[in-house]
């Protein structure tokens, strides 16, 4: 029923209460008077008839007595009259003998309106005369007015509440209706509205034999289909793929029969291009059984799909080359691990690392040397089998997986290093890169697999420390995985273990070594690092800072040596043993300087150090620099800001540009150790010492020379006019105390 | 009416109903107090007129005898009290022809004798009285009823409350009140002293306030229950009739009249 059909059927409602109304107001008028019209007459009636029947019995024992004489006795007559009639009877009694005379006539006028009754009076001879009474309607005639008005006034009154009340009730209660109506209303477009909303979810709701009952936009435009023809059809007839799901698997029924979130893929090809529409079925309960049926929620998941794919094959393969990453290349080799096993077939792996790609990289930098690597797969892709799997680990190793290759150990062993020769062979290839000709080795370590219960991560590690022996006989060449490089490596791993106990313990120290002016002044000291183990004694940094680095601990070592720098300065300047101009210098980790937060760490640490003037120098190395100039820059002034120096340590070791000391705000170029130290006797490194010298005194930046250890080399460095010295000529690093100690001794020197 | 016509009148009268007349009785009829007293003047005129015939109806009351007469169903009506208002529109002749007393009676040998106004207001009220006494009324419209309210104007109150009590008997006619009256015990009601002494009846005369009713207080006005006693008749008498009504005026009918408790008109002109 319509809103109109149920205001019509309100409004008519008045109409009828109205009419059935006027009706009971005119029962209600006319009702009592005339009830009381017919009771009174009945009454009356019969009281005249039971009176005049009396009067005239009374009269008839007269006539019996005097049948002659009986008409004659006029006052006998009118007291047998008045005898006898009732004394409530208000009628006129008239007597009449049978010829018609009055014997007894009727007191007063006829009445206009009245009531009648006769009697005979009877004689032994039969009927003599008769009794008439006569009584006035009109006092009952007023009465039936009265009360008639009073219904009238009783009837009008209840008319009018009738009316007032039903209809003020109706109109209330239509105003309800209309306005649940338009509640409804809007719930219902806020319903479709926000079923409608739903752009990219299409909704399609069905009943119990999946006739379709609502069907939104957006099931239009997945399904291509318009509301008004997909609309009492069946759901099967929407779609192809739909249908063959529900027929085929039946699992839209029983899902949505169970009532979980389950959703189905349906792939649909459209423009030649595959969609894939996620189904969510779910069963409609409605109190009305008539409403129960089911919903599907349909969306279109193909970017989703897409991305999600990108997704995997980010997470499994690496953006640079497009091989498989480490993630990927363990599924694999988990597999192929299991699969040898099962076969009794022995596979290998085989790890690979370019030779001084780091070099490449900080020299021709990270565009070269991406090049370079993406090259570099392709080479090994193209050399190996197709059911071998190739990846990079990340930086510049590579890993290959030969599954099954043989049952035979010496078959494998024999294969595979012919095949490792050939991809050292064909990696050790000229590579042409921007303009660049390219000569690259690789150091390669293979693991046979399986030779036990090993697993993915141990052949990975034991290629990985076979290609380390690979790496230390010499590079450029190729070693299997033996036993003692396990031991080897597990010797790593406890150095490790040590390293991170030994930060938590507190057996870092902070070592320092002099260093002076060309006068022989103390101006300074390098501060170097320390591991005092609590079995194996001091180590020296050499044996333990690699690790560090390639672990990650070396931030925290950086930190500690940096915080013990400081507060040794500060303490020894309040103490008055240095002048506020002595200088010590730190060495800076490379992952230390590519922290974003490194510039914040260091001021930070200088405020809680408490310094008053600044002598700080931090020693960065090219490559550090130079792998992103950009920041280095950036930090190197933030911090000169503050009061820190800045020295490039091992200048000369690498193969840097030196174009780029001119936009480098540094203070100071450590000469390394190693073209110091020969300077004297070797005219190749003379000249690159004067050569560095001369370039540090044209670009206004001084010059420390380390690993001065003869008064020979310094009168030789004094002479090109090299700033600063440290060398065991002037003193080894000495722990705080020996160091406070030196200071104290040499107070006369130090500045 | 001259004589000469009146005359020529009763001859025509005697040719016409002569014949007839020795045929057809003259009906009386009327009020129960005078119908002893007449049956003693018809026989006293029977000895005169030894054709005539006289039927006597039973007690019509002075109304029956109006209607009777007017009628033509009776020939000489008596009443107790002169035409009324509406009966004289029936242009009747009234002749009065004696009066006699209203009188209380009780049955002969009653201790009562005498009975005053207050005594009879109570009596009519229904309080007791001496003697246990009980009402007999007469009819409402009866000359008895009547005569008591226009002479004991005083007695109007009770006697309307006589006839709204339930249970006071009523004498129909004056001898069916005797009748009444002497079958209850210790009875009182109204009658006539012609009545009483003409008819015979074992009843008692009671005094009223002292004054007894009799010849000579109805000659001295000084009883005051006195009723006029009519005859009545059409204007057109027979001879007989004629005869009859002037022989009560004889002294001989005179005589019989106040022997019988009657004041005849003749010794009161």
């Amino acid at each position: 029923m319509t809103q109109a059909d149920t205001e019509s059927g309100l409004l008519g409602i008045p109409g009828v209460l109205k009419r059935l109304s006027a009706a009971l107001a005119v029962l209600i008028v006319v009702l009592p008077p005339l009830g009381y019209w017919i009771v009174s007459y009945q009454h009356e009636s019969r009281h005249l008839e039971q009176s005049a029947e009396l009067i005239a019995h009374a009269i008839s024992k007269t006539a019996y007595l005097y049948p002659d004489e009986w008409d004659l006795q006029v006052a006998r007559l009118e007291h047998l009259v008045e005898e006898f009639r009732p004394r409530n009877l208000k009628a006129s009694v008239s007597v009449f003998d049978n010829a018609g005379h009055v014997l007894i006539p009727r007191q007063g006028q006829p009445f206009s309106l009245q009531i009648s009754a006769d009697s005979f009076i009877h004689s032994n001879d039969g009927v003599v005369g008769r009794v008439v009474l006569e009584e006035s309607m009109v006092d009952i005639v007023y009465t039936i007015i009265a009360i008639g008005l009073i219904c009238l006034v009783l009837a009008s009154g209840l008319l009018g509440a009738i009316n007032y009340y039903s209809i003020r009730g109706i109109q209330k209660a239509t105003l309800e209706i209309n306005q649940t109506h338009k509640d409804l209303h809007r719930q219902q477009m806020y319903l479709d509205g926000v079923l409608s909303s739903s752009r990219n979810v299409a909704i399609i709701a069905t009943d119990k034999e999946w006739v379709i009952q609502y069907y939104n936009d957006a099931a239009e435009r997945l399904f291509g289909r318009p509301g008004h023809a997909a609309l009492g059809t069946s759901l099967y007839d929407l779609h192809d793929g739909l249908r063959k799901i529900l027929e085929e698997n039946r699992k839209i029924g029983q899902l949505a029969g169970d009532g979980g979130e389950h959703s189905l893929i349906l792939n649909e090809k459209r423009d030649n291009q595959t969609r894939y529409i996620e189904v969510r079925p779910a069963t409609i309960t409605a109190p009305q059984h008539d409403l129960s049926g089911y919903t599907l929620m349909c969306t279109d998941v193909t970017e989703q799909r897409n991305i999600a794919d990108i997704i995997q094959r980010q997470a499994t393969y690496d953006s640079l080359t497009d091989l498989p990453n480490r993630r990927l290349f363990k599924d694999q080799l988990d597999k192929a691990l299991a699969t040898g096993k099962r076969h009794n077939h022995l596979g290998a792996v085989l790890f690979l690392d370019l030779d001084n790609f780091k070099n490449i990289n900080d020299s021709l930098g990270h565009s070269v040397g991406d090049a370079l690597l993406q090259e570099v797969a392709k080479r090994l892709k193209s050399s190996l089998r197709d059911e071998d799997t190739v990846a990079r680990l990340g930086g510049d190793e590579f890993v290959a997986l030969l599954p099954e290759i043989s049952d035979d150990p010496d078959e494998v062993i024999n294969g595979v290093q012919k095949l490792a020769d050939k991809l050292r062979q064909t990696l050790a290839m000229p590579y042409a890169i921007e303009h660049h000709t390219l000569h690259v080795t690789s150091s390669i370590g293979i693991a046979v697999f399986p030779t036990g219960e090993e697993g993915p991560d141990d052949v990975m590690r034991q290629a990985d420390t076979a290609m380390y022996r690979a790496k230390e006989a010499g590079r450029n060449t190729l070693k299997f995985f033996l036993p003692g490089m396990q031991r080897a490596a597990e010797e790593k791993l406890k150095v490790l273990g040590d390293l991170r106990q030994g930060i938590g313990q507190s057996e870092f120290l902070a070592y320092f070594q002099p260093q002076f002016d060309a006068g022989l002044a103390l101006v300074g000291a390098e501060t170097l690092i320390r591991w005092q183990h609590p079995e194996r004694g001091l180590i020296l940094p050499n044996e333990f800072i690699p690790l560090a680095e390639e672990s990650g601990l070396i931030l925290e070592l950086g930190d500690c040596v940096l915080e013990a720098a400081l507060e040794s300065l500060r303490n020894w300047v309040s103490d008055g043993i240095v002048s506020p101009a002595f200088r010590v210098s730190v060495n800076i980790s490379p992952l230390q300087f590519k922290q974003a937060n490194f510039v914040h760490n260091v001021e930070y640490m200088i405020g809680n150090a408490g310094l008053e003037s600044m002598g700080l120098t931090l020693e960065v190395t090219e490559g550090m620099l130079l792998d992103d100039i950009e920041s280095a820059v950036e930090k190197i002034l933030a911090l000169k800001k503050v009061g820190v120096r800045f020295s490039i340590d091992d200048f000369g070791t690498g193969y840097s540009s030196l174009a780029y000391l001119k936009s480098l705000p540094v203070d100071e170029i450590k000469i390394d150790r190693s073209f110091v130290r020969d300077a004297i006797h070797n005219n190749s490194d003379a000249a690159l010492v004067e050569t560095i010298v001369n370039l540090a005194s044209r670009l206004n930046l001084e010059t420390t020379a380390e690993g001065v250890e003869t008064k020979e080399l310094y009168d030789y460095l004094k002479q090109l006019g090299c700033n600063t010295y440290q060398g065991y000529l002037f003193s080894k690093p000495l722990s705080w105390e020996d160091f406070q100690s030196f200071l104290k001794s040499q107070q006369h020197l130090a500045v | 009416m001259n004589c000469r016509s009146g005359f020529f009148i009763f001859l025509l009268g005697l040719l016409v109903v002569m014949p007839v007349s020795a045929a057809k009785p003259i009906v009386m009829g009327g009020a129960g107090a005078d119908l002893a007293t007449f049956r003693l003047l018809s026989e006293a005129f029977k000895k005169h007129q030894p054709d005539s015939q006289i039927k006597f109806l039973p007690s019509i009351g002075s109304g029956g005898a109006v209607r009777g007469v007017s009628s033509g169903r009776v020939d000489i009506g008596l009443m107790a009290r002169p035409l009324n208002k509406e009966e004289k529109q029936y242009a009747l002749t009234e002749i009065h022809y004696a009066d006699t007393a209203l009188v209380y009676v009780v049955a002969k040998g009653h201790p009562v004798k005498d009975i005053d106004t207050a005594t009879l207001k109570a009596l009519y009220r229904g309080e007791p009285v001496a003697h246990a006494l009980k009402l007999i009324l007469r009819p409402k419209l009866d000359s008895d009823t009547l005569l008591l309210e226009e002479k004991l104007p005083d007695l109007r109150p009770a006697l309307t409350l006589a006839f709204e009590r339930k249970g006071v008997p009523v004498g129909m006619t004056d001898q069916l009140t005797i009748d009444l009256l002497l079958g209850t015990e210790n009875a009182i009601s109204t009658s006539s002293l012609s009545l009483v002494i003409s008819e015979q009846r074992p009843l008692q005369v009671l005094s009223l306030n002292g004054v007894k009713p009799g010849i000579e207080s109805l000659s001295d006005r000084s009883y005051p229950l006195i009723k006029k006693l009519f005859m009545v008749h059409d204007g057109t008498l027979t001879d007989p009739e004629r005869q009859f009504v002037e022989f009560v005026f004889t002294a001989e009918g005179s005589a019989i009249l106040k022997r019988t408790g009657h004041i005849p008109v003749a010794s009161q002109q």
